[in-house]
């Protein structure tokens, strides 16, 4: 069990080095790098955003009822930009993202497998791994952290909104509090950092759809796989991230 | 294909406008995109205060800790650099206090800088400013406990003065007893004399009993009938005097001045009092050990050296090549002392201008019975009406040259000179010119040669500014 654990890891990343080596040397499939881009990007833009604004609204509605009984709902759209910016943000789009992008990849590349649609692209002398894989990981690797923005705004526009509701507090006076207490250390590695998310996602994804050889029920269990391993793959990075992050930056770890 | 394209180019756009609107928004807060000026301050503890915390200016956050420099050694402070908004510079004076202060009850350090005083000067950038540590609440209680020692102490004082004081009033009250008793004994001492007297013994039993003293006695009463009497009248006299003296209420406003005059001298004695203290601060020894008097003398003669020098270097300015020609043209130096040889032989004594004016002796001034001369009515008149021949006065010089023929040269030069200075205190006085504007010279006898007069007896007035012009 353990041996075959320890396996799989080494073949995994066996698998990522292979696909960080094989994007930068040619030939380099821009069309296909291109549509994946929009697929992961554009194709996850509202389901990003909608989560992003519901979380902010209701992340407001439990911290409001919570600081309302030290008198300190003054803090609460710092508290909410923190959240949002540090951990929430980009932790949610990493995890929505594994589960939609990281489905959708397993079960593709898995269903080509099985269809010999991959064996097919091989016998015209087109690298299959460069055109699928490398292709899906550059995408993801830079569109988790576009969409982990868009999930930030949303956030803070939900929690602004419901905030607003209550209280009747001016978008300047919200936002002015909103990023008081944020230094660009909240800012720029936690949204650097869902690039590693963006990674792991695709190789993780990539590795159980393309090596699979069980036929439909590959396509079965590569889809699980790829969702239930990558989401617990980004919740432990996210751990030795987070660590990093306060290592180059010790003032945000005070 | 467009479309996704098109798709993913706004996407792109739009993530990028929002990281650049984050940064824009934190950079602002953080005050990245102001002009910042540096300011250190120190403290002995920093109070849990950590890099980035703010830094508030009568309220307003004006930048924030940039770096906090651990000391080196015990003793030594932690050295704070703070970055502030240029835009309040003016309000941070050089006798600004530096505090910690707890935003609410839970909240974050921050540190605020106090506003310094109006006559101190703006600190530089880069200055330190002082810092005032935190009072914390045990040295608050500490300080409880010692106003509680001393209140104790005092009270124990109290107590210990209100014991003397009892044992005091013991011996009060014993001595007072013992007086009453000595009270006692000398009203039986004067009860015998009086019986004494009574029987005739004695002086007093004497004029008593004796028939020839009591005739003198009662001469001597019929005496002080009279000048009871007299007295009675005196006394009628003054009491009609002092019925005056009350229905003018004169006691009243002399109480009143009494009184006034009583509080001015209180007040005198209090103002004599500070200012013999002002004085005695004022003429004190300075922290060089020397009094106001010595340095009072030594200032007077710095003053005297460096005036000195002044008119060296003044009078060294006349005579260099760049200003001689001013001098030179303008015919004199210096109005307050005219060398009569030195103008006799300049271009104002020579040339004899138009705006001379010649007034004779007889037309100004009258002797007096121990000789000496006084300007007369008629002088003045006529020294109005020379003034009256120039154009302007004011601003420009005049000089008063006096003339006076008389057997020998001195008494010339002499009563020539007194003639000059009575006319120029008549103008000075009359038309208010300033002295540094008036010159006299005394010439004697002797007119400029081309002036048609061989000898002239009187004053002439020549202004230099009507001739400039």
């Amino acid at each position: 069990m353990v041996k075959s654990a320890l396996e799989s890891i080494g073949r995994v990343t066996s698998f990522g080095t292979r696909a960080l080596r094989d994007a930068w040397t040619p030939p380099f499939e821009w069309q296909y790098l291109l549509w994946q881009l929009c697929e992961v990007g554009v194709g996850s833009f509202l389901l990003v955003v909608a989560a992003g604004f519901a979380l902010g609204v209701v992340m407001t509605l439990h911290t409001r009822s919570t600081l309302v009984q030290f008198g300190a709902t003054a803090d609460i759209p710092s508290f909410q930009s923190l959240a949002f910016f540090n951990e929430i943000g980009p932790l949610v789009t990493g995890l929505l993202m594994a589960g939609r992008v990281g489905a959708s990849i397993g079960a593709q590349l898995a269903n080509m497998r099985a269809t010999e649609q991959i064996d097919a692209i091989e016998t015209l002398s087109v690298n299959s791994f460069k055109l699928l894989v490398v292709t899906r990981v550059i995408a993801c690797t830079v569109m988790l952290p576009v969409l982990t923005i868009f999930m930030d705004a949303s956030g803070i526009l939900g929690g602004f909104i419901s905030e607003h509701l209550v209280s009747h507090l001016s978008w300047t006076l919200y936002l002015h509090r909103a990023f008081e207490n944020l230094a660009l250390a909240n800012f720029i590695p936690p949204t650097l950092k869902t690039a590693v998310f963006g990674y792991l996602i695709a190789i993780i994804s990539c590795f159980y759809g393309y090596t699979t050889n069980e036929g439909s029920n590959g396509v079965r269990k590569a889809a699980t796989s790829s969702v239930v391993v990558s989401s617990l793959v980004i919740i432990l990075a996210d751990v030795i991230l987070v660590k990093c992050i306060f290592f180059l930056f010790p003032d945000q770890a005070l | 294909m467009k479309n996704q394209n098109l798709l993913l180019g706004i996407l792109t756009t739009g993530a990028l406008a929002l990281f650049a609107a984050g940064l824009f928004l934190i950079g602002n807060q953080h005050k990245a995109f102001t002009h910042h000026v540096v300011f250190y301050t120190n403290f002995q503890n920093v109070e849990g205060l950590a890099k980035g915390a703010q830094v508030t200016v009568d309220g307003m956050i004006v930048g924030e800790v940039e770096s906090i420099q651990v000391p080196s050694g015990p003793g030594q402070k932690f050295r704070l650099k703070m970055n502030v908004d240029d835009r309040l510079h003016g309000l941070i004076r050089g006798d600004s206090l530096v505090t910690v202060e707890t935003e609410g009850l839970v909240g974050d350090k921050f540190l605020v800088i106090h506003d310094g005083s109006e006559h101190a000067s703006e600190a530089p950038a880069g200055s330190t400013l002082q810092s005032q540590e935190q009072l914390e609440m045990s040295k608050l209680l500490e300080q409880a406990q010692g106003i509680m020692k001393q209140t104790s102490t005092a009270i124990d004082e109290v107590q210990g003065n209100l014991n003397d004081l009892r044992a005091h009033l013991d011996v009060t009250l014993d001595t007072a007893t013992s007086t009453i008793r000595n009270v006692n004994g000398v009203v039986n001492n004067v009860n015998g004399v009086v019986t004494d007297v009574r029987s005739g013994k004695g002086t007093v039993g004497m004029l008593l009993e004796d028939k020839a003293t009591a005739a003198d006695v009662r001469q001597s009463v019929a005496n002080v009938r009279q000048t009871t009497a007299t007295l009675n009248g005196s006394s009628t006299r003054i009491d009609s005097l002092l019925a005056e003296v009350q229905s003018r209420q004169l006691l009243g406003k002399m109480d009143d001045t009494l009184s006034n005059t009583k509080s001015a001298t209180q007040n005198l004695n209090q103002i004599s009092q500070q200012v013999n203290t002002t004085l005695k601060s004022a003429f004190g020894e300075d922290q060089y050990g020397e009094d106001a008097g010595t340095n009072l003398e030594q200032s007077l003669t710095n003053i005297n050296q460096a005036t000195g020098n002044m008119a060296d270097d003044t009078e060294a300015l006349k005579h260099n090549f760049l200003f001689k020609g001013f001098f030179k043209h303008r015919g004199y130096d210096d109005l307050d002392d005219l060398p009569v040889e030195q103008y006799r032989a300049g271009e104002i004594f020579r040339n004899v201008p138009e705006s001379r004016q010649w007034i004779p002796a007889s037309s100004l001034f009258s002797t007096n019975a121990d000789g000496s001369e006084v300007l007369t009515t008629q002088g003045r008149h006529s020294i109005d009406a020379a003034i009256g021949q120039f154009k302007e006065i004011y601003g420009q010089p005049l000089i008063i040259e006096g003339y006076d023929p008389s057997d020998s040269e001195s008494v010339e030069l002499i009563r020539s000179r007194r003639r000059a200075v009575l006319v120029q205190t008549y103008l000075q006085l009359h038309y208010h010119l300033l002295p540094k504007n008036t010159a006299i010279v005394a010439l004697g006898s002797t007119p400029p040669t081309n002036a048609g007069k061989s000898t002239f007896d009187g004053v002439s007035l020549v202004s230099i500014g009507e001739r400039n012009k």
